[in-house]
């Protein structure tokens, strides 16, 4: 980062983390699995980030968010310390990479829509991976490791990232009026 | 929705509260180190023996702590679990012969439907699993009525055994030393001492003070942010939106009745903030000065030098050993 940022940018990307993690918090009442899984509807201010400042500011966003996350859920990485990058910092990163799908054609609700599904997407990768490199022990016996983090990171992901669409596609109107003015 | 904590901090005073951010941050990084690089027993039993003793020395409540590792507790048994009856390296140690038969095994199935249902009357949940756990071991391995239809023999092996404490013992330390930080230590004192840490990252060009400024912001903002969502929750409801109940299509409209007043509040504060710190004179990128200052006392030098020594003695521990 050569260039600094300006206020306001600083501004709305903080404001969009702690709208991030408040809605973690208010969204509680959705399910969720251990070892931290669970239906959540916290990308969305990532992805509004991603399409209203670009893929870089998102995927910078995405980052800090995953960072706030694990700094509010008290830095347990489960004795994996590698779990911080894939779990933490490029999982919630990569999903700012939303913006470069957006950036296709900006007024295109379904554009938008496969931006979440894109994003989601890295996220649950990423997962995915961390599930099979590093937690690959934690696995049933008999179930191979990739086909139980498949199943267990893609049953909270795919609803989630279905609900996100859903929910961005509903409001797809009101943020661009909103970004537009 | 008030009581919700953001974080673990529990207020409090005694000198773990009273070190520096930054000192915290490093010591607890050196004794991660130290904790990974021990491979024998009797240290890690050593290095838990330490950690017990600087609890009530923080004035620190166990009881806390124990709370910090319960979401944990799943993830625990698993591996434990695991290793024990997986791990067949070593000497045998001993083996449980399990006999199945119609009888005992509703027998087993009545012992878990009484802990299951039973568990919410009492608050040691873990202490009663623990207790039907032997219970239904027992009925399974001694009692038998029935000609039994099948069976299954638990051995548990050395090197299983010695596993599965010591992968215990390492996860229980390293989350206690990291709920111990983050219970006395504030958010934002954390977030100013990962600045000042992870300020050598300037040469590679990773503006650290402007990733401290936006995470800082951030933790400023979830409470306001908790609040503004409550304030929407009760004016929805007094419009007749149900929150606890309702069908999916029912729950999407309550989730987009609640979701998009909070994304236009927080454009409007976002403006706001960035008005406000223009009206202070933020310049970004340029150096600013702090109301709270953090001082480094020597009681931080004693906690670095401890930690340090720790870390190098276990790593001479595993080289000489």
């Amino acid at each position: 980062m050569t260039h600094t940022l300006s206020t306001k940018r600083i501004a709305f990307i903080g404001v969009s983390l702690a709208l991030a993690a408040a809605i973690e918090v208010v969204f509680m009442f959705l399910p969720s699995l251990p070892q931290g899984g669970r239906i959540s509807l916290s990308l969305i201010p990532i992805f509004i980030l991603a399409y209203k400042e670009g893929p870089w500011i998102g995927i910078l966003g995405g980052t800090l968010f995953g960072f706030i996350n694990l700094m509010l859920s008290g830095f347990q990485l489960y004795g994996v310390w590698q779990s911080l990058f894939l779990d933490y910092l490029l999982a919630f990163g990569l999903a700012g990479a939303a913006g470069f799908v957006f950036k296709l054609a900006p007024d295109n609700r379904w554009v938008f829509m496969s931006g979440i599904f894109l994003g989601s997407f890295l996220r649950f990768f990423m997962h995915y991976l961390s599930g099979v490199l590093l937690f690959g022990a934690f696995a049933p016996e008999g179930t191979p490791a990739a086909l139980y983090s498949l199943l267990y990171n893609g049953s909270y992901m795919l609803p989630s990232a279905g609900l996100m669409m859903l929910v961005g596609v509903l409001f797809f109107s009101r943020l661009k009026a909103f970004s537009d003015a | 929705m008030k009581n919700i904590v953001i974080g673990r901090y529990i207020p409090g005073d005694s000198f773990l509260y009273r070190m520096d951010p930054r000192v915290k941050l490093i010591a607890l990084f050196l004794l991660f180190v130290a904790v990974f690089v021990i491979d024998e027993l009797w240290v890690m039993v050593g290095a838990l023996a330490g950690i017990l003793v600087l609890l009530p020395l923080g004035k620190i409540s166990i009881k806390k702590v124990y709370f910090g590792l319960r979401p944990l507790l799943f993830l625990l048994i698993f591996t434990f679990v695991f290793q024990i009856l997986f791990n067949t390296q070593g000497r045998l140690l001993t083996t449980l012969v399990l006999d199945f038969d119609p009888l005992n095994v509703s027998l087993a199935g009545l012992i878990f439907i009484a802990w299951f249902y039973g568990k919410r009357w009492t608050s040691f949940t873990f202490l009663s699993f623990l207790l039907a756990l032997a219970a239904i071991l027992t009925v399974l391995s001694q009692v038998t009525f029935l000609r039994s239809f099948g069976g299954y023999t638990i051995a548990i092996y050395e090197e299983g055994l010695f596993f599965a404490v010591f992968i215990l013992l390492r996860l229980v330390i390293i989350v206690t030393l990291s709920t111990i930080l983050t219970i006395t230590t504030k958010p934002t004192d954390l977030n100013l001492g990962l600045e000042r840490v992870l300020k050598p990252l300037k040469i590679v060009k990773v503006n650290t003070e402007e990733i401290a400024m936006i995470i800082g912001i951030s933790l400023r903002y979830i409470p306001t942010l908790l609040d503004e969502a409550n304030k929407i929750i009760l004016a929805q409801a007094s419009r007749g939106v149900d929150f606890q109940e309702g069908k999916f299509k029912e729950k999407i409209v309550q989730i987009i009745s609640l979701l998009v007043p909070m994304f236009i509040i927080s454009f409007q504060r976002s403006d706001e903030l960035a008005n406000a710190m223009e009206a202070r004179c933020f310049v970004p990128g340029k150096p600013r000065t702090r109301l709270n200052q953090l001082t480094w006392k020597p009681l931080d030098t004693f906690v670095l030098v401890v930690s340090l020594v720790l870390m190098v003695a276990s790593i001479g521990v595993r080289i000489l050993w």
